[in-house]
């Protein structure tokens, strides 16, 4: 350790901040997760949260709705303590989308039944509303024609836009993306990116843990870097890619131009729109190689 | 020619003891007409079972201690003994419950195939007490097969614990689970011959009164038939359910399941992301 960790814990957060996390702390047995995490994040803005694996990101994201108990410290929820007892937390969580790694698609529902259910059973829609709305959804993300198919039926990106469409039917005030891409084939990252993007454009809050530096720096009003289970930095985008302050993000960066720039020479030949991936991470390659 | 090759048949030694014609043929109809007896016991005692074994599942899996310990005691017991001793002890024992010869008389008016209500009851009482033992294990590892994200992700949409539980994870379970359970099944309706022991009137009891009186082995060889009848098909269905399963999980292709925390042992019940293999007959021999 070179250097202590930058922590603004006394930054001052905007209450009306729909996420605001403030000394946030997480231990596994021995195992300290998360030491002391710090950021928040308007309405209609979106996160991204950078860093090596093992640095706690995911392990942020999912205290954030409660699939982890904060050992300690304070997650706000709008106006909600999210971390307390009186918390009603299927309600909570029905207001909070979260989309995973690994789709975790229904297997035995079809993409309309996947999208349906929470509709149906914690809204408690009738069948003909909730399937109008899981309708409209499917064809948001692109997959009104796959609305009969089996999960096993489907792409990885496809599975995976079935799930952020799930996510989107229960109308969530912030989605949560915990490495919405890192399953799936070079080939179909751009589709599930490119969801993203207009979910951002139409003015979601969201909370992006990712490896797409391309896309974190296109789309995100604020990057948050963690290390070792703390904010090592965190800033705008530009101050992030262009202006690191620490050496280790400068490090994490530079380690991840040099893996980006091997997956896009894989990636197979462009059609329209993947030319835009290309030049978008192709342009952040060549200022992230002049920053260094 | 054909007379005195039926002759020889009947007088050899091994044909004659095991396959006499001419009591096969008295001892056919007979038997058949038991073979509901055996049935109904196997399908209504393992019917009762399954919503039993699925609560005892969850008891076994219950965040309270004193639950987990008891559920865990009860299904170490009844795994742990042989069948025929529970059906002598509980069998000859639930008549000196307390308040059991109030409502013996009513109850024993009643009359299926010739076995009264008290009968049929304290005989489904322990065929419900012990498969709904191995039938919590199958559920419980059949639950704990589901992979965690399934349920990470159901909650997050907002699903309450029970109703993940019911629209998430026991629809897959059952699909893993069903071959464990046709062989469960097997096994229950097996041991419904167990019953000689008490002299309920099935299948088995039948065929040994009439060797008995025959001298001759020839009744439980067609016994063994009637089983067969059964049991062969159902295990056929059972294997081709497991390929299937198998077929469909390695099509899916879906993310590995992590690694099992130690190898199987004998007794465990294993499940691997295909199919759920019990080796109950293997450990406990009953």
């Amino acid at each position: 350790m070179e250097d202590v960790a930058y922590t603004p814990a006394d930054v001052a957060m905007p209450a009306d901040a729909i996420i605001r996390i403030k000394n946030l702390k997480k231990v596994f047995g021995d195992n300290v997760v998360l030491h002391d995490v710090n950021f928040y994040c308007p309405k209609g803005h979106v996160v991204s949260v950078l860093g090596p694996s093992g640095s706690g990101k995911s392990t942020m994201l999912r205290c954030i709705n409660l699939l982890e108990q904060p050992t300690s410290g304070e997650i706000w929820f709008e106006d909600q303590l999210v971390n307390s007892k009186e918390t009603d937390v299927d309600q909570l969580r029905s207001k909070i989308g979260m989309v995973f790694q690994q789709f975790n698609l229904f297997p035995h529902l079809t993409a309309l039944g996947n999208v349906e259910l929470a509709l149906r059973k914690v809204r408690k829609l009738d069948e003909k509303e909730a399937e109008q709305i899981a309708l409209d959804q499917l064809e948001k993300v692109g997959l009104s024609d796959r609305a009969d198919f089996l999960p096993s039926q489907l792409s990885g990106g496809q599975a995976q836009r079935v799930a952020i469409a799930r996510a989107l039917a229960m109308e969530p005030h912030v989605m949560l993306f915990d490495e919405a891409t890192s399953a799936l084939d070079p080939s179909l990252v751009r589709d599930v990116l490119d969801v993203m993007r207009d979910l951002a454009k139409s003015g979601m809050t969201m909370i992006v843990v990712t490896h797409e530096m391309a896309f974190a720096r296109d789309v995100s009003d604020h990057v948050v870097f963690m290390d070792g289970g703390v904010v090592y930095e965190q800033g705008t985008p530009e101050r992030i890619f262009d202006h690191p302050e620490r050496e280790r993000t400068r490090e994490f960066l530079q380690g991840m131009i040099d893996i980006t720039g091997g997956a896009d020479a894989d990636a197979p030949a462009a059609d329209d729109g993947y030319e835009e991936y290309m030049t978008s991470s192709a342009r952040f390659q060549r200022k992230g190689a002049g920053m260094i | 020619m054909l007379h005195s090759f039926i002759h020889w048949w009947e007088t050899f030694p091994i044909t004659g003891i095991f396959f006499n014609f001419h009591i096969i043929g008295q001892a056919f109809f007979p038997i058949l007409k038991r073979l509901p007896v055996s049935l109904l016991l196997g399908v209504i005692g393992f019917g009762l079972g399954i919503p039993g074994g699925l609560i005892v599942s969850f008891m076994k899996m219950s965040k309270i201690k004193p639950v987990r310990w008891i559920t865990t005691l009860y299904i170490d017991v009844v795994r742990g003994t042989p069948m025929i001793l529970q059906i002598l002890i509980l069998y000859f024992g639930i008549p000196f419950v307390p308040g059991y010869d109030a409502i013996k008389l009513p109850l024993q008016r009643i009359v299926f195939f010739e076995i009264d209500l008290t009968v049929w009851l304290r005989a489904l009482f322990i065929i419900f007490i012990n498969t709904a033992a191995y039938q919590a294990e199958i559920f419980r590892a059949g639950i704990q097969s589901i992979p965690k994200g399934q349920s990470e992700a159901a909650r997050s949409l907002g699903l309450s614990k029970w109703q993940t539980m019911g629209f998430v994870i026991l629809p897959q379970t059952v699909r893993r689970i069903l071959p464990t359970m046709l062989s469960e099944f097997i096994l229950v309706y097996k041991d419904t011959s167990l019953f000689v022991v008490a002299s309920i009137m099935e299948m088995t009891l039948q065929a040994n009164i009439i060797r008995g009186a025959t001298f001759n082995q020839s009744p439980l060889v067609v016994t063994a038939f009637f089983y067969l009848l059964i049991t062969i098909p159902l295990g056929r269905i059972v294997a081709r359910m497991e390929n299937k399963l198998a077929e469909q999980d390695s099509g899916e292709g879906g993310p590995t399941p992590p690694p099992r925390k130690r190898p199987p042992r004998l007794g465990d019940t294993v499940i691997d992301s295909a199919h759920v293999v019990t080796h109950r007959e293997n450990v406990l021999n009953r």
